[in-house]
């Protein structure tokens, strides 16, 4: 288990932390995952990488999370899997060499948001690997990456002309 | 110019982090070749990937495992036959993934018997303890076992473990053992009485 365990920690914790912002509630979605894991409550089917095996049943203990804090309100759109299509704006692309700037926007996404792009470009995971994880649709993952970048692109806007 | 429609823009994050099909990654590097505008996109896109790669800004303490230890012990002491019913099932399990992988769990739970965690009877004097957070699980058990102390309970939110150290001693022997602890930096950042 130890072995497992030391493999595996830094891509639930992580996971959990970028979504709830808070260590003590990733290092309970840790505990969580990996208990439930020995257990045998969730049986590893063979079906998906390890990973997103694990990243799955975390998702499910930060929803939990989620509903017990009552944050989810704006994010329920989000969450309910319906499909959106995202307009495409003009966009001056030398605001996206602010590293700064890029991350300050990127905190301000939606957690449903940030669950995508953390999976996408922290993870490298594919886009049906990720839609397993969050158990939506692939359509509906790329739908939300769509929003997330459309609205990166807003904030970085505003933020220039602040 | 293709009209938006046909812009791949949705691929694009995927065609960053090199997850595409083949097709689809032929089709994504077609297209950038004739259109600036996704080209853009991919230059943001790969903003945003330089941020999220950035680490973590905290990691998952030393204590993290410790904790599992402990609440997989609890686990196993509150239903004994749910190792051995898991055991069993990896038996019967016809995928070879399942087996490789909670064979690997199993295994190596088995081989953390050495390891005490929950309290027993053991007459002792309880002190409270914090870990160095830099100090790995060997030096830790090894620090503990040197003591011939256990861990009681812990970590708290504080992430402050209570240990019983044995007290068969005379009471000069026993501080100087609580002594030897808070000497050990390395491993001990706190140490006091319960």
């Amino acid at each position: 288990m130890n072995q497992f365990f030391q493999r595996h920690h830094r891509s639930v914790y992580t996971f959990a932390l970028r979504r709830l912002n808070e260590p003590a509630d990733a290092a309970d979605v840790l505990n969580d995952v990996m208990l439930q894991v020995w257990r045998g409550a969730d049986r590893f089917a063979g079906q998906s990488k390890v990973t997103t095996w694990l990243l799955g049943i975390a998702n499910h203990k930060i929803m939990d999370i989620y509903r017990k804090r009552k944050r989810h309100d704006h994010d329920e759109l989000d969450h309910s899997c319906e499909d959106q299509h995202a307009a495409n704006e003009g966009f001056d692309i030398s605001l996206a060499q602010d590293a700064a700037m890029v991350k300050h926007c990127m905190d301000k996404l939606s957690e449903a948001h940030r669950e995508v792009v953390h999976l996408t470009f922290f993870e490298d995971m594919s886009y049906p690997d990720i839609a397993k994880v969050v158990g939506c649709p692939p359509g509906t993952v790329k739908t939300r990456m769509m929003h997330a970048k459309k609205n990166l692109k807003r904030c970085l806007q505003a933020q220039q002309a602040a | 110019m293709m009209n938006t429609e046909q812009h791949p823009q949705d691929l694009l994050p995927w065609y960053i982090n090199g997850s595409l099909s083949e097709q689809e990654q032929q089709q994504v590097e077609r297209h950038l070749q004739q259109c600036s505008e996704c080209r853009d996109e991919v230059e943001l896109l790969q903003a945003m990937q330089t941020v999220a790669k950035q680490p973590p800004e905290s990691l998952p303490s030393q204590f993290a495992w410790h904790r599992l230890q402990r609440d997989m012990h609890q686990d196993a002491q509150t239903s004994p036959a749910k190792s051995r019913r898991w055991g069993l099932s990896l038996a019967a399990a016809a995928a070879v993934a399942v087996i490789a992988v909670q064979g690997v769990l199993l295994l190596n739970f088995s081989q953390q018997d050495n390891y005490q965690l929950a309290g027993h009877d053991l007459e002792g004097v309880v002190v409270q303890v914090r870990f160095n957070p830099d100090a790995t699980e060997q030096a830790i058990r090894t620090t503990l076992q040197a003591a011939g102390a256990e861990i009681v309970t812990g970590p708290g939110a504080a992430g402050v473990y209570r240990i019983r150290i044995s007290d068969q001693e005379a009471e000069p022997e026993l501080q100087a053992k609580i002594d030897r602890l808070r000497d050990n930096r390395d491993v001990v950042h706190y140490i006091q009485r319960d």
